[in-house]
């Protein structure tokens, strides 16, 4: 659905959607030019939450840098945690002198976590989105179910929201006792509650009406636009780093991967709001699987640390102290899609480059493009569909 | 002659001294009509947001206003009253009478209600600074929260309240009703225009585009009433619904034929939006337009805004319960509650009618916390594209039923007979004028489920279905 | 094309009162108090806020006593929030003269107690940092689970003992005591400067010790500076006025630039024997 935004006199209104406005998000500014309702030009304007996190990453020695990738992305620390350090260790791992694996345990839990993670962030994704059309219910009662992972992560590390709990060649602490309990648990509530959730906003027509046919981005366009994630997957291109580039113990689990298929039928496209938006749902189905089929593969504590099978963190203490030179790019699948750290290890303590690719950031850059002749009104569930957190676009 | 015109023509005659001129009918009209009125109306949508917030909590997983309680302006009414005593007499006072267990136990539940919330907001609102933007047209923005509430409230003139209660007798009180809510429009429209806000402008002007074209559906529903009854007198049109018996139930408008139930919820529906509530919100829409037309409001102007929102809402409801609901009569029985004296007659006839229309409120608060926000051309298809077939479809349905019936012929204001076209139908008329259109509704209903009812098995999935 | 249309209208008012009887489901089990829809929201003066697990990550603490001021911590620290001292007991055992951790920095991120190599270091459950003031005195919300870390429970005790009393009812001890820990302005000084506080005539000596060390450093890079300028207007061709006035931070000015004030939002925390 597109329409056209031209006027007689060429007259148009600019108004300024931020940086602090209701739907934003945090601070994003989008400078609109719109025929009355109609958005004819659609620019966001970044940097109001820069905090030069990539330049502190280049200044902190590696382990340090770990609770800044917490700050990268908040909504889903683990998971910014698990992405830098999984770089770091590939990169470790480049040096011949280095003979560290991670212990299959610690890689067990992390998976866990971030999928746990994933869960509480689309959470936050969808809730926020249906807000944006103006439904507040389902956004607190995702918030509220959020605050099950929340507890779980707080016994788990003592924090709710940056919890620097991944470290390079492990994680921090081990599960506490119960905590596999509290998870089942959890996921057996938050299923059901789900079902609830999905009756009271995604099949209802109003909001399946406004997210229909906006802002449809269209596969080739994704892949294009440099889309990654839920949104990539909303186009219909089916493709999951979780899957085809497996990190941690993805590999055996046979990650299923959603992808848009118009689900909102004869109104709606592939690759619109309404997809993007369903897609995150179905993946908090397969996440909720995937917790359960990992605590399948959780092997037993052990006594040492350092147990390639049960301990919780391998041995880097000293290759942190004298890393090798080089260079390296890992992805891995973030909620927001993939997230990509690029290092450069030039021998010293901290490394030379850090340079971290974020989903938040090209769905951002995606926005001048689609938003255009769409109404005011969905300019916002547009925003809410890419589903961009701030901080993740400004770093 | 009703009790109130009476009433108006005896307090100016008592006031005049004689022939009253117009100022003693004034004086009289404001002390007889409005102010009883607006004690009846603005204290029920006042206390209409505390209980809009304790809804919303409710749904929300959420408390609500829970610890404001009544104790505060008691005390000041103690402070008042007491004022001869040293403050410490005061407070013992106060305190004793605090501790007395029935007064203890409502000022408690006063205090989980958040009823204090009442007069914490309205001190909040009063105190804030009243703001006039730099590029506001200030005649028009300082005019229009006036213009908002005056066209929420002046309908209500012509809402029976009782079977003497009407406070304007017309003939044309349903159109006079519909004509004057009518000033909304041009209050919204003066609020966003005078603002000076971008957003406020395009607030007000969602707001013309929406309520100018609900008035079409609200009309053609009114019409359909209008049309069965024969006649335009809300007064009249409610004593059209009396039923004689225990089962008055029976005589209620919605109950007559199924196009009459179906224009009471296009009526609903188009009031919703009338009233600017949710889904149909689009004219504050916090998320697009930060507040719409009451973006650049502060303090008591917002505060009137806020108010003619919540009276509109007591309006669509009286309008509802007039029109299709039977008005203030009971129903089990209209008789005995006639019988009684009048000091107890009118106020269960006030009381039922607040009962109908604190439904219709309550609806419309739970409505608002279940569903998103249509976008302008949805609102504008509804409009157009369903809710006006609907009432055309209906308006044709009556009138072949009237025609069934023998057609009709105006019931008198208060002339408490079974209407001309209940009494010819006949309960057999009745129960194939119900048959016939839903049957054909239904048959229609399960066609077109069969051609366009699949869902996405993933959708089924994620609502718990088998896929 | 008709029947496309009805279904739309069923379908929107079948979802619709899908929706409300969700919700409807909420309002009830809301006023219930239990299920799915049940109030989460802690009314959380009153209701003391829940600490949940018992690997907290609040108030961050050192125990001095243990501290050998390795500065592992200081190392693995990514803001620099640590500033220590340390000097060679009568055991000829390291120990901390001055342990301060800037709480205004810290992120709670945890990197120095996991590097802590003795365990001095650790994060309680403390999270409310923020003093409460009642109208008399300002004071710090403990929960069970919560430990205070300014003081041992005993002193807490003490102090909520004795402050509570009239003060003429006081020994002259405990009034001592009490003294010791509440500044003029009637706080606790125990509560603003952490675990194992300075007496105030002890946090006076560092003050005065770390003034005049920095005063006799800016003394001696000033009159650096000066030399420099007498040897460049020494070089310099005309006599007659120097091309820019004289810097005002020349030896002759007593104080050139007043010491900062210490940060008052950081409480130091500083091993020192009382």
């Amino acid at each position: 659905m597109t329409l056209d935004a031209s006027t007689p006199n060429g007259e148009r209104m600019t108004l300024n959607m931020g940086p602090h406005h209701p739907a934003t998000h945090g601070v994003l500014r989008i400078v609109v030019e719109s025929d009355g309702e109609v958005v004819a030009t659609c620019t966001p304007d970044h940097g109001y939450l820069h905090r030069s996190i990539e330049k502190i990453g280049e200044c902190v020695e590696w382990p340090m840098f770990v609770p800044y990738t917490d700050r990268v992305d908040y909504v889903c620390a683990m998971n910014a945690n698990l992405a830098y350090c999984v770089a770091a260790e590939k990169l470790l791992q480049t040096d011949p002198a280095a003979t560290f694996t991670v212990p299959r345990r610690a890689e067990c839990i992390r998976v866990l976590v971030a999928e746990l993670n994933r869960i509480s962030s689309h959470l936050v994704a969808v809730g926020a989105m249906a807000m944006d059309v103006g439904a507040y219910t389902p956004f607190l009662h995702g918030i509220a179910q959020r605050e099950g992972v929340n507890d779980i992560f707080e016994k788990l590390c003592g924090q709710r929201l940056t919890y620097n709990y991944v470290t390079i060649g492990g994680v921090a602490f081990d599960l506490y006792d119960g905590a596999i309990d509290d998870i089942r648990r959890f996921l057996d509530q938050f299923e059901r509650e789900m079902v609830r959730f999905n009756k009271l906003v995604t099949t209802n027509t109003i909001f399946r009406d406004r997210c229909a046919g906006v802002a449809t981005v269209s596969a080739k366009e994704a892949v294009a636009w440099g889309l990654v994630g839920p949104n990539l997957r909303g186009s219909g291109v089916d493709f999951d780093v979780r899957r085809d580039e497996p990190y941690c113990v993805y590999g055996e689990l046979g990650v299923q991967v959603p992808v848009g298929q118009a689900f909102a039928g004869r109104k709606g496209q592939v690759g619109d709001a309404y997809d993007r938006y369903v897609v995150r749902l179905l993946e908090i189905q397969e996440s909720i699987r995937l917790c359960r089929e990992v605590l399948k593969l959780l092997p037993p504590s052990a006594e040492k640390p350092n147990d390639p099978i049960g301990g919780i963190q391998a041995d880097v203490g000293k290759l942190l102290k004298k890393p090798g030179k080089g260079e390296i790019h890992v992805r891995t699948e973030a909620p927001r899609g993939e997230m990509g750290y690029f290092l450069v290890s030039d021998g010293t303590k901290s490394l030379f480059r850090v340079r971290c690719r974020t989903g938040s950031f090209t769905a951002a850059g995606i926005f001048h493009h689609v938003m255009r002749g769409i109404f005011l009104a969905d300019v916002v569930a547009v925003i809410g569909s890419f589903d961009v957190v701030v901080p993740e676009i400004d770093r | 002659m009703s009790g109130f015109g009476y009433a108006v023509d005896t307090f100016a005659a008592w006031l005049a001294g004689g022939e009253p001129g117009w100022l003693a009918v004034s004086v009289a009209v404001l002390a007889v009509w409005v102010l009883p009125l607006m004690l009846l109306v603005f204290p029920v949508a006042a206390l209409g947001q505390i209980l809009e917030r304790k809804i919303a909590a409710a749904i929300q997983r959420r408390v609500g206003p829970n610890s404001a309680g009544l104790d505060g302006p008691l005390r000041f009414g103690f402070r008042l009253m007491l004022f001869f005593l040293p403050r410490e007499r005061q407070d013992r006072v106060f305190k004793a009478f605090c501790n007395f267990p029935p007064v203890r136990s409502i000022l408690l539940v006063s205090r989980r209600l958040g009823l204090g919330q009442l007069a914490a907001d309205g001190i909040k609102m009063l105190g804030k600074e009243d703001i006039v933007p730099a590029g506001a047209d200030g005649m028009v923005f300082r005019l229009a929260p006036y213009l908002a509430l005056a066209g929420a409230f002046l309908p209500f003139c012509v809402v029976p309240f009782g079977q003497h209660l009407v406070m304007l007798e017309t003939e044309v009180s349903a159109l006079f009703a519909v004509a004057v809510s009518g000033i909304v429009v041009v209050a919204l429209k003066m609020a966003g225009w005078g603002s000076g806000s971008k957003w406020s402008l395009l607030g007000g002007m969602r707001a013309v585009a929406q309520l100018v074209s609900y008035e079409i559906p609200i009309g053609l529903a009114v019409g359909g009433a209008v049309l069965w009854s024969g006649s335009m007198d809300l007064h009249a049109i409610v004593g059209q619904q009396y039923e004689p018996g225990v089962f008055s139930l029976l005589g209620w408008n919605a109950l007559q034929t199924p196009f009459l139930a179906v224009l009471m919820v296009v009526f609903f529906v188009a009031g919703l939006a009338e009233c600017q509530r949710s889904p149909f919100d689009m004219a504050e829409a916090e998320s697009e337009l930060v507040s719409g037309f009451n973006t650049e409001y502060s303090g008591l102007r917002w505060g009137l805004f806020a108010m003619a929102e919540y009276t509109e809402m007591l309006l669509v409801g009286a309008l509802l319960a007039t029109l299709f609901l039977g008005g203030y009569q009971s129903p089990i029985g209209e008789e005995w509650i006639c019988s009684l004296a009048p000091w107890l007659e009118v106020p269960i006839h006030v009381a039922l009618l607040g009962a109908k229309v604190v439904a219709v409120y309550l609806l419309m608060m739970w409505i608002r916390w279940t569903l998103p926000r249509y976008r302008v051309d949805q609102v504008m298809r509804l409009a157009w594209l369903v809710l006006v077939p609907l009432c055309l479809v209906s308006l044709f349905g009556i009138a072949l039923t009237l025609l069934a019936a023998g057609g009709t012929e105006p019931g008198e204001p208060f002339g408490r007979v079974a209407a001309r076209p209940r009494a010819a139908l006949g309960w057999l008329g009745h129960l194939v004028g119900w048959a016939i259109p839903v049957a054909v509704g239904a048959w229609l209903v399960v066609m077109a489920k069969k051609k366009h009812g699949q869902v996405h098995p993933a959708l089924q999935r994620l609502t718990g279905g088998r896929s | 094309m008709i029947l496309a249309w009805i279904h739309d209208v069923v379908e929107a008012v079948q979802s619709c009162v899908t929706g409300m009887r969700t919700t409807g489901r909420f309002l009830v089990e809301n006023l219930k108090g239990e299920g799915g829809g049940a109030a989460v929201t802690r009314q959380y003066p009153e209701q003391p806020a829940e600490v949940v697990g018992d690997r907290q990550r609040g108030h961050l603490v050192n125990d001095t006593k243990r501290c050998i001021v390795c500065h592992a911590c200081d190392t693995a620290c990514p803001v620099d929030c640590f500033k220590m001292d340390g000097e060679r007991d009568a055991d000829n055992k390291m120990r901390a003269s001055r342990f301060d951790i800037d709480l205004s920095k810290c992120i709670y991120c945890g990197l120095c107690v996991r590097a802590c190599p003795t365990d001095s270091l650790s994060m309680t459950a403390t999270f409310e940092m923020a003093p409460q003031h009642d109208g008399k005195r300002f004071l710090f919300r403990r929960n069970s689970k919560q430990v205070d870390v300014r003081l041992d429970l005993h002193d807490v005790e003490r102090l909520e003992r004795l402050v509570a009393m009239p003060r003429s009812g006081l020994s002259d001890a405990d009034r001592a005591w009490l003294d010791e820990r509440i500044d003029e302005r009637g706080q606790h000084l125990i509560g603003m400067y952490g675990l194992g506080y300075y007496t105030p005539e002890m946090k006076a000596e560092a003050d005065a010790q770390r003034e005049a060390k920095k005063k006799a450093k800016d003394a001696a890079a000033a009159a650096a500076k000066a030399k420099a300028a007498a040897a460049a207007a020494a070089a310099g061709p005309t006599p007659a006025r120097p091309a820019a006035p004289a810097p005002p931070s020349a030896p002759a000015s007593p104080a050139p630039t007043p010491p900062p004030p210490a940060p008052k939002a950081a409480p130091d925390t500083t091993g020192g024997t009382p």
